[in-house]
């Protein structure tokens, strides 16, 4: 029996009286377990033999054990990948040292959950302003459209500059209106870094107190509405607290 | 139990898009590079998730962006073309796929880092539903510099 066999993939750190949830399968289907040690636990499943670590299934099935267990109580989710040379190892070199700082950690996600807002523009709606906002924009538009893309290449760049450094400023000068209705009804909130498109406008994860869901979603709905027409929101969750454990 | 609470919560909502919680491909990429990192000497491994990370966003702060930006900009049917007006040309433009079409790029870089190392065969059906149309050429520069590194 090698060594490799008893490879943990860790999920996360919780109480050592927490359950596991019921039907959720780890990475590459393998049961999910605890690992206690003193007042906490870890959430694990063996790493399959010869299966390497980083395909996208493997991280959707990260996300809904940590989902799921986070439903049930208070969990730090682990960097997507984390593997640990076994049980005992869990135990004694991460959960042992580490106590009390998770339990800090643990103490202020404890009745609380992440939801995540994504803010996009309609594309066309804002677009068409930085056209009309902007009389180089429209100039350089009229230059490069329907021409060969070889011969007005430098014209081009210099249009997605501008529409670039354009949908910046509307970015900023349009979050707070996105945000700020919003943050207050939750405990905590960070900006995630977009991924730049064209219809970006913010990504933020808020960490929502459970006695506070209901506010903290007609608060949302309200800025949907008031928006409406020109920005979309979409608000998943709730789910574990990813973004609100150091390193996240 | 959270399944029913969401359900209840949509059919209330309207303007607010809920995905179900099982419907959270739109941000599991950002998952990446979230969690609490352990110390290295007791982890086995990361799997080189950072460079997973950093090498998606070397694809989207490149020229490519500027491109991609004014080909949106020169996409819109405003004035010149004339007849059309502005929430016709939303409308449109919802109807073309324009989201997926805006994050096809980079979607397309961290499904091909993800799928890339593996016997991805069960990996087939993870592609994004819409891929960029428009884009083709481009797309496949972008993947061929990335396998060059």
């Amino acid at each position: 029996m090698s060594e490799l066999d008893d490879f943990c993939y860790v999920y996360g750190i919780t109480l050592g009286d927490a359950e596991l949830p019921e039907g959720v399968d780890g990475l590459d289907a393998r049961p999910i377990d605890l690992v206690r040690s003193g007042s906490l636990a870890a959430v694990v499943s063996e790493v399959a033999d010869g299966r390497r670590i980083g395909r996208k299934a493997q991280l959707i099935a990260h996300c809904q054990v940590l989902d799921a267990v986070a439903a049930q109580v208070a969990v730090i989710p682990l960097r997507f990948g984390t593997v640990v040379a076994g049980r005992s190892a869990v135990a004694d070199s991460v959960l042992g040292p580490g106590a009390e700082r998770f339990q800090e950690i643990l103490d202020g996600l404890s009745g609380r959950s992440q939801f995540t807002l994504q803010a996009r523009y309609e594309e066309g709606r804002v677009l068409t302003e930085i056209v009309q906002e902007d009389p180089r924009v429209a100039e350089l538009r009229s230059q490069t459209r329907d021409r060969p893309e070889d011969s007005t290449m430098n014209a081009r760049l210099q249009l997605g500059e501008l529409v670039s450094a354009a949908l910046l400023l509307k970015r900023e000068a349009d979050t707070p209106a996105v945000l700020d209705p919003i943050a207050s009804h939750a405990a905590a909130y960070s900006i995630r870094d977009g991924r730049g498109g064209v219809d970006q406008l913010v990504d933020v994860a808020f960490l929502v107190d459970d006695d506070r869901r209901a506010e903290f979603d007609r608060a949302a709905e309200s800025v949907a509405r008031a928006l409406t027409g020109r920005v979309r929101l979409k608000l998943m969750g709730p789910t574990a607290p990813y973004d609100f454990v150091p390193g996240g | 139990m959270t399944v029913s609470a969401v359900g209840q919560r949509r059919s209330g909502g309207g303007y607010l898009e809920r995905p179900a919680p099982s419907g959270l491909a739109d941000v599991i990429d950002s998952i990446l590079d979230k969690g609490l990192v352990i110390d290295a000497y007791i982890r086995v491994s990361l799997v080189g998730i950072e460079l997973l990370t950093i090498d998606a966003r070397i694809v989207i702060a490149s020229v490519d962006t500027y491109l991609r930006f004014a080909e949106a900009t020169n996409r819109l049917d405003l004035y010149e073309k004339g007849g059309k007006d502005l929430p016709e040309v939303i409308e449109q433009m919802q109807e073309g796929g324009g989201r997926g079409r805006t994050q096809g790029i980079l979607d397309g870089a961290k499904n091909a880092l993800l799928g890339s190392d593996d016997d991805n065969g069960d990996d087939g059906d993870e592609e994004p539903a819409e891929r960029p149309r428009r884009r083709p050429p481009r797309k496949a520069a972008a993947r061929r510099r990335r396998t060059d590194e």
